[in-house]
């Protein structure tokens, strides 16, 4: 088989690198519902900011997913 | 690993692109849709305005109309409370001068009454007397001197006003 | 099963650079992305001057769309971070950006086509337009010696100076490349993705039977589904490159408050 190596890495890179955004983004989700839940009036606010941690987070994840199919390639 | 390697002509192509679009929209576009956006939130700010000031002024008006109204009203109240007054007075002078006249023709019509009875009194005296007279003489049968005319005279007028006199 | 691996092999050939045709002219050649990028590009202009003649006091139709765009980025983004001022100042710069990620991302969506910015030679070199871009304009605007004297905090201690300094470079020097990486991941993962979901089904119609029958139907379905999502990211990531710019440009012109 060649390049297994970099067929394990790639599972690698995408597998260990989606832990961290992923516990990221459900810390943003339950912040934001608490505090949507002790101000309701702010809700709008609060509902764009969560989308842009949300973006921002996502793409550390999506790094290591790139990553995976490049290192696949390779 | 060349997914991650940018390569020369799509750098090229990116930056051209993006440059002739700035250009454009920023000399095109853009101008237009924020003219637009800035004179549409500077009418309706306007007429906000405006609608404020016509209805301060409206209010204000209302105020002295309002004002006008209750002077107006004490006003009118005044007048009739004199014209009031003023009847009153009326009506209680005619009152009284009726009073007065009434009393007057009473008085007046007492007295009348007062000679009248007098008047009717003295002929009734002259026919009484002569009655009596001529009564008497023909009762008597006799021919009465002057002197017992005199006195059956005096007798039946002192009778007549005894009578009167009840 | 040894057609998915052909499959996916397939699909990253298909989603990566390819020249479309065989003349170069010196090293310039047109690529598949860099087609897209410049159909994205004659798509904008069109939308533009096209909806920029339906403008009336009482919006309608094409104007409206235009109007609530630009109202959107205007007043909600730029004059919300920048201020008043400064919004309507740099707005052209920030709107250009945020439309023409924006018709990249969405013409990716449509099939068979491609997202200008699914490739990193793009988003990346705008990633580093507006790392000069914000830089120039703290340049500009506070003198290039207090912007620089900017990146250090006032209340550091002299020793700690030199650390910080060089750790406030590095991180000022990834913003374009994370800006970059970030609009180019989110779009070649997503492309990626779809293509994979359309493989699942390819392949569960080859060989049927039930179990794959119901692969395949869940597959279609969940393909659906993340085509909306994708739809969804597309918009997300035009409006997050737009709000780091702002923030970004934000900074610099606040620099010589640090």
């Amino acid at each position: 088989m060649e390049g297994s190596l970099s067929v394990l890495g790639a599972g690698l890179a995408f597998g260990i690198g989606a832990i961290g955004p992923a516990i990221g983004i459900g810390m943003i989700g339950a912040k934001t519902i608490e505090s949507m839940a002790r101000q309701p009036e702010m809700a709008g606010k609060l509902q764009a900011t969560m989308f842009i941690a949300l973006g921002m987070t996502e793409a550390i994840a999506l790094l290591g997913f790139v990553l995976a199919f490049v290192l696949m390639g390779a | 690993m060349e997914a991650i390697i940018p390569k020369v002509p799509e750098v090229l192509v990116a930056l051209a692109s993006f440059v002739v679009l700035f250009v454009l929209l920023s000399k095109l576009a853009f101008p237009p849709v924020t003219k637009m956006l800035d004179e549409r939130a500077e009418k309706i700010r306007e007429s906000l305005e405006k609608a404020e000031e016509t209805r301060v002024e409206a209010e204000r008006l209302l105020e002295e109309y309002r004002v006008q109204m209750a002077e107006a009203r004490t006003e009118a109240a005044k007048v009739i409370e004199q014209g009031r007054t003023v009847a009153e007075n009326m009506k209680n002078e005619i009152v009284a001068k009726a009073r007065e006249e009434a009393d007057a023709e009473k008085a007046k019509a007492i007295e009348a009454i007062q000679a009248e009875k007098a008047a009717a009194m003295s002929e009734l005296q002259a026919s009484v007397a002569d009655l009596s007279v001529a009564v008497a003489g023909k009762i008597i049968g006799q021919k009465l001197t002057a002197s017992d005319h005199a006195a059956l005279i005096e007798r039946s007028i002192a009778e007549v006003g005894s009578l009167n006199e009840n | 099963m040894e057609n998915m691996g052909h499959m996916v092999e397939e699909l990253l050939h298909e989603l990566s650079v390819l020249p479309l045709f065989s003349e170069h002219i010196g090293t310039f050649t047109l690529t598949n992305y860099t087609f897209f990028l410049l159909i994205a590009l004659a798509l904008t202009i069109v939308f533009f001057l096209v909806s920029t003649r339906r403008l009336s006091l009482v919006p309608k139709g094409l104007g409206n769309v235009v109007e609530a765009g630009v109202s959107f980025v205007r007043d909600g983004l730029c004059v919300d971070i920048l201020g008043s001022e400064n919004g309507r100042k740099y707005f052209p710069f920030i709107g250009t950006i945020f439309f023409f990620v924006l018709f990249n991302n969405l013409l990716g969506l449509i099939p068979g086509s491609l997202p200008g910015t699914g490739t990193i030679g793009v988003t990346v070199t705008w990633g580093i337009v507006v790392f000069l871009v914000y830089n120039g304009i703290g340049i500009k605007k506070n003198g290039p010696l207090t912007y620089i004297k900017s990146f250090v905090p006032s209340g550091t201690p002299l020793l700690l100076m030199p650390l910080i300094f060089l750790l406030e470079i590095v991180s000022h020097f990834l913003r374009p490349i994370t800006l970059g990486i970030r609009l180019y991941a989110n779009m070649y993962a997503g492309h990626i993705m779809l293509g994979i979901f359309t493989i699942l089904v390819t392949i569960s119609l080859e060989h049927l039977s039930p179990g794959s029958a119901v692969t395949g139907v869940l597959a279609f379905v969940m393909r659906v589904i993340m085509h909306g999502f994708e739809v969804f990211v597309a918009v997300l990531q035009a409006y997050i490159f737009s709000i780091l710019t702002t923030v970004y440009i934000n900074g610099a012109l606040h620099a010589s408050e640090h």
